[in-house]
């Protein structure tokens, strides 16, 4: 098994150097996107130029029973992550479009952040 | 089990590969610093090396909003990283991003210092980045001496751009080709792509109310159902711009066509757009080079460098941001999207910026150009500044006020051909649209709007 999986290791470094070999085809490569992404941060400068505040634009979401959280559309391609309000990552499952948080969860806030499309989506989250 | 597991490093291996600007985490550290994460994939760097002895590298500018006013740009002091496989340099209202390394998935963090410390309050701060490609220094051939007002005219002997002044032998015009920014012969950075739907409602949201308005798409009050709006998917909701391809009311999910060639771009709006990015627009000398590179003509040819094309005609993951056809191009004809005969279907508006990009394509079958721009044949029409134009074009300067310099629509002609322009692989047929050096168009006045016409932007 482990002979194997250093076969799989060398065959996907094998394609990299094949592909770097091939370096002017990589002009003429590309997959996702337009070529654009863009971010957006609120932020409050204090009086000192401290940051006060800092978070991308926050959505405010309700959990289900399930601990569950719904989104109108099917993910699509993402990336996720959630932590609760003291910064303690929560691990998610994810089916369609509907993202549960795991774990013995306490009420209080949590955050979701749902990346897509080159833009970041950020969800307060309230267990009641 | 075994070959599942094979299939699986294959899978990863290919995924890894796949193109995608990723802005990620952008964090205010206090009034004068921020750290961007920022990486994309298939990057490349081949100057001194082989064709197209090029690089690729990504544009980002800074936008900063306090509420109830419109946005300012946030000019960028320096730029440290936290990579050696990547440099930075200032360049226009904000920092060009470039490859040191052949490398497939680049991924770094980038502490920039600003010009001017934001002030106490709250602040909506808007990263943008733009995928650019460096096109260098160099001689290139103009014209192909067949196409409907090829520039150094029909059945003329080719001409070089070489960096000394010459007469361009068209419509009696005696103006000189200097060795200025336009001409071609010194290097600049050319958008990869055109200027996606996503990005242009960026634009009207970080500007005024007002400005916006003016600057919003003219089909603006078609329903989003309309076939008329020739798969423009931009709207207005609650005040905010953004795109709705699957009609939900909702904006900017992950099927609503923000990655869609932005189409009825008048010359006013695509030059307020790249003012406010700071950008320029680009010369049709520069598009022809952009097109050929370094290579001598052939007849009516396409960006891809040969004569024939492919029609991308049967989309598949409609809206997405792997929106792509189903069509492929092969060696000798070019994947795009262009116009059948009448009666024949074909698509009725743009695709994807980028489509026909994948991760194994090559020149012909991504109909891309000489130095890996995409779509300069097809698509959308770009819209570029004439030859007989003489301007150094100065960069935009962050606003949407552009310099008197750039001229207005009818100093400009539309070049390379769009969703519209019918293409017969028969080199006696008159009609060329997509051809690198056909310029049918010459009288056209862009301050019109068209579902055929975008743009891009250089710098």
């Amino acid at each position: 098994m482990i002979k194997f999986l250093v076969f799989v290791v060398c065959l996907c470094f094998a394609q990299n150097v094949f592909a770097q070999g091939l370096g002017e085809q990589s002009a003429y490569r590309g997959g996702q996107g337009s070529g654009y992404a863009v971010n957006i941060v609120t932020v409050t400068i204090g009086s000192n130029g401290n940051v006060e505040s800092d978070f991308a634009k926050p959505q405010n979401k309700l959990l289900s029973e399930t601990n569950a959280i719904l989104f109108t559309d099917t993910l699509g391609n993402y990336t996720l992550s959630a932590f609760s309000n003291e910064g303690k990552q929560v691990k998610l499952l994810v089916k369609n479009n509907e993202v549960q948080l795991l774990g013995n969860l306490k009420t209080g806030i949590y955050w979701v952040t749902l990346t897509r499309s080159g833009r970041k989506e950020v969800y307060k989250v309230i267990k009641g | 089990m075994k070959f599942r597991l094979l299939m699986m490093g294959l899978f990863i291996s290919l995924v890894a590969n796949c193109s995608n600007l990723q802005l990620g985490e952008v964090r205010i550290l206090n009034h004068r610093q921020l750290s961007i994460n920022l990486g994309w994939s298939q990057c490349w760097n081949l100057e001194g090396k082989r064709a197209p002895f090029n690089h690729d590298a990504v544009y980002l500018f800074l936008k900063g909003k306090q509420s109830n006013t419109e946005s300012i740009s946030l000019p960028i002091a320096s730029v440290s990283l936290k990579s050696t496989l990547v440099s930075a340099k200032l360049k226009s209202i904000g920092v060009i991003f470039e490859t040191e390394t052949q490398d497939t998935a680049l991924r770094f963090t980038a502490i920039i210092d600003l010009v001017t410390p934001l002030s106490q309050g709250s602040w909506e701060i808007s990263a943008y980045a733009i995928e650019m490609v460096y096109i260098p220094e160099g001689s290139f051939w103009m014209g192909d001496s067949l196409s409907n007002n090829t520039l150094g005219g029909k059945n003329s002997s080719l001409l070089l751009v070489d960096g000394n002044p010459k007469p361009i032998f068209q419509m009696g015009d005696t103006n000189a080709l200097s060795n200025n920014n336009t001409s071609g012969f010194s290097s600049f950075y050319l958008m990869k792509q055109e200027v996606s739907q996503a990005s242009y409602t960026d634009f009207l949201n970080s500007i005024s109310k007002e400005e916006a308005e003016v600057l919003a798409p003219s089909i603006l009050n078609l329903s989003i159902a309309d076939s008329r709006r020739n798969r423009c998917f931009i709207t207005k909701v609650k005040g905010k711009y953004g795109t709705d391809a699957n009609q939900n009311g909702i904006l900017n999910e992950w099927n609503d066509g923000g990655s869609i060639a932005c189409n009825w771009l008048t010359n006013k709006q695509l030059l307020a757009y790249l003012s406010w990015a700071g950008l320029r627009p680009f010369t049709e000398l520069e598009f022809e080079k952009a097109c050929r590179g370094s290579l001598k003509p052939k007849a009516k040819e396409f960006a891809w460098g040969t004569q024939y094309a492919t029609d991308g005609n049967t989309i598949t993951q409609l809206g997405t941001a792997v929106e792509k056809v189903s069509e492929i191009g092969n060696d000798s004809s070019g994947l795009t999207n262009h116009a059948l005969l009448a009666g024949n279907l074909y698509l009725e508006g743009p695709l994807r910026s980028g489509f026909a990009l994948s991760i194994t394509s090559n020149r012909v079958t991504a109909g891309a150009g000489y130095y890996g721009n995409a779509d300069l044949s097809g698509n959308l029409w770009e819209q570029c500044l004439k030859v007989n134009i003489n301007t150094t074009l100065p960069l935009g300067n962050g606003t949407t006020n552009y310099t008197t310099e750039w001229g207005t629509g009818k100093d400009y002609i539309p070049r390379g051909g769009a969703w519209l322009s019918l293409v017969f692989n028969i080199l006696g047929y008159g009609f060329r649209d997509l051809a690198i050096s056909d310029r049918f168009y010459i009288d056209y006045d862009l301050n019109e709007p068209r579902g055929t016409i975008g743009g891009r932007g250089a710098l």
